[in-house]
């Protein structure tokens, strides 16, 4: 478990944040006064206090989901992740290997303060480390389609996304009110996609294989994506919700076989090309299953929009490396070091400039294409 | 006189004190009871899959602990493909016509928890005629956890009304009883472990699909809300 413990705090210290740009953590009812009240609040209601939500009727039945075929691949996904773990995979086996915290050494004040300031940097680090590349996804992308545009006629124009906005984090403007189970799931999106982040950082720094923790990881999207659907008071949000959670759902066993499977060649490549299908981010409009271009594009409420940016670029480089980061490395630490980041980096282009490419030729006209504003 | 007068330690909490308890996996056993709480007693499924999930990403910590990482990967993913089954499960709601989409609450809690008392009583003293201190620190945490675990994913199963919540509680105790497993002193442990936990991802499965079958034709508490519930 000693290996993850940054990643869990990295994952704590995101859902913490994440929690207070939505609303969902608020310092105030950290006080007992807050508790206080509540707890008078619900002795006044009796046993049990509806919420305006709770009453929400069955607004839209085309918002249901095709649960049946669902529940299929659902049974599917969970037999080969059971089977991939306990037929000696050899990155599964890996999970085997981390160092327990029982063999460290009896817990003194000053070892407890020296490794929660460690775990604090890890996490801390992790944090960081995820907007910085989901910023450095953004900028790349844009740039690989303004150059596509300029040397590649396109079959069908599509349409220039704006750049990652880090600042809308700390807006005020919520956008129409959701239930908290909404803010819920995008704290899980957020926070599991920085818990992969930092078990990748900890893998290429000498730690177990990554790929059973980053599995986890992306098999929480299809979770958040979900919940959030049935949360929804929304018709439309709900909707493109429940296609993202259906898309990355059908996704799922290529890419968990695909892990079984490595590291060989094919299943390197089938995982990155899956994991593309699997990304955070809801379709523009209802009915579509293609690949999400970069977060929920018709997400009125900014902070939400902006989350789901951030994890779907940092996907993108999580995606990119994985692969990477299961082929042996090279002999000799600096330069084995240096390549690995080199083509890590390459990995990430090669990845853009593919979805660029298959975004200027696949999509149809923009017209058809132009996000809905689900408000 | 003075030595008459001092208060004796009971035998049997001495013999708790001295077993080889361990930190790291009481700190993560109790996250996952605590996720697990959470979830079975939401009235909002998709709040619950979501804290389901945390729930099994934490009982795969304690085994990653135990030293059982490929089978703490395998119970967080079971946790979590149940947690996405249930949520587009309970979404079904939306196509039957005036259904709440609310869960209704808990019923026959003291029973319940007078019931699991009394089971965790006799199974605590049966327990204490092991020789557990023998085991190691880890094993002995492990079976607190999963004991903990078992126990209120049986509280699940005897209070909720509703099908997507007392498939969430039985997965739990299946989950719980794989961890359970995995403690077991022998090589085959692991195994049988992993036979559980695909048993409890078909169990999982199947009883979401019923669920979805009867929310589907109207049948079942979930669509008939209680008269608390009942604006």
């Amino acid at each position: 478990m000693d290996p993850y413990l940054g990643p869990v705090a990295g994952a704590l210290l995101a859902a913490f944040v994440a929690g207070l740009a939505l609303g969902v953590v608020r310092l105030r009812r950290l006080s007992l006064e807050w508790w206080r009240r509540r707890l008078v609040q619900a002795r006044g209601d009796a046993a049990t206090v509806v919420t305006p939500d709770d009453n929400e009727v069955a607004l839209d039945p085309a918002t249901a989901p095709p649960v049946f075929g669902a529940l299929a691949l659902i049974a599917l996904v969970a037999l080969l992740g059971v089977a991939g773990a306990a037929g000696g995979s050899q990155f599964f086996a890996a999970a085997n290997a981390p160092s327990p915290v029982l063999v460290h050494a009896p817990p003194t004040w000053a070892a407890l303060v020296a490794r929660a300031s460690t775990l604090l940097l890890i996490a801390s680090l992790g944090f960081l480390l995820t907007l910085a590349a989901a910023l450095a996804v953004s900028l790349l992308d844009r740039a690989i389609v303004r150059l596509l545009a300029r040397f590649v006629p396109a079959g069908s124009r599509a349409p220039d996304d704006e750049a990652l906005d880090m600042p809308a984090l700390l807006s005020v403007a919520r956008g129409p009110s959701e239930p908290f189970g909404v803010g819920f799931a995008s704290i899980v999106l957020f926070a599991s996609t920085v818990f992969a982040f930092g078990a990748l950082l900890v893998g290429l720094g000498g730690g177990p294989s990554p790929v059973p923790a980053v599995a986890i990881a992306l098999l929480a999207v299809p979770v958040a994506y979900a919940a959030a659907a049935e949360r929804s008071n929304r018709p439309e949000a709900a909707r493109l919700r429940r296609d993202a959670a259906l898309r990355q759902l059908a996704v799922a066993p290529v890419w968990i076989g695909a892990l079984v499977f490595a590291p060989a060649p094919w299943a390197l490549v089938a995982f990155a090309l899956a994991g593309v299908l699997a990304l955070p981010g809801a379709p523009a409009r209802a009915g579509s299953f293609a690949p999400p271009w970069g977060g929920d594009a018709a997400e009125p409420n900014p902070v939400v929009r902006t989350l789901s940016r951030v994890a779907h670029g940092a996907w993108i480089v999580i995606l990119a490396a994985l692969p990477i980061v299961m082929i042996p490395p090279e002999a000799g630490a600096l330069r084995g070091s240096m390549l690995l980041a080199l083509r890590i980096v390459v990995a990430v282009v090669a990845l853009l400039a593919a979805r660029a490419l298959v975004r200027r030729f696949v999509l149809p006209s923009p017209t058809a294409s132009a996000p809905v504003q689900a408000a | 006189m003075i030595a008459l007068i001092q208060p004796s330690v009971d035998p049997a909490v001495e013999y708790v004190r001295q077993l080889p308890w361990a930190p790291s996996i009481l700190a993560a056993g109790a996250a996952s009871f605590v996720a697990a709480a959470f979830a079975l007693t939401r009235r909002h499924p998709g709040e619950a899959s979501l804290a389901f999930t945390l729930a099994g990403g934490a009982l795969g910590l304690v085994l990653a602990e135990l030293g059982q990482g490929r089978l703490g990967f395998a119970v967080a993913w079971v946790a979590a493909c149940v947690a996405i089954g249930a949520a587009l499960t309970a979404g079904v709601a939306r196509r039957v016509p005036g259904a709440p989409r609310t869960a209704p609450g808990n019923e026959q809690r003291l029973l319940a928890l007078a019931m699991v008392g009394v089971l965790g009583a006799a199974v605590a003293i049966a327990a204490l005629a092991v020789d557990w201190p023998d085991r190691d620190a880890a094993s002995v945490s492990a079976v607190l956890t999963a004991g903990a675990l078992g126990a209120a994913g049986l509280v699940g199963v005897l209070t909720r009304r509703h099908g997507v919540s007392l498939v969430l509680a039985a997965t739990l105790c299946a989950l719980a009883l794989a961890a359970l497993t995995a403690t077991l002193p022998f090589p085959q442990a692991a195994s049988f472990a992993a036979l559980l936990l695909g048993f409890a991802a078909l169990v999982g499965t199947g009883g979401l699909a019923l669920a979805a079958a009867a929310l589907e034709r109207g049948h079942g508490p979930w669509i008939e809300p209680l008269e608390e519930d009942a604006p």
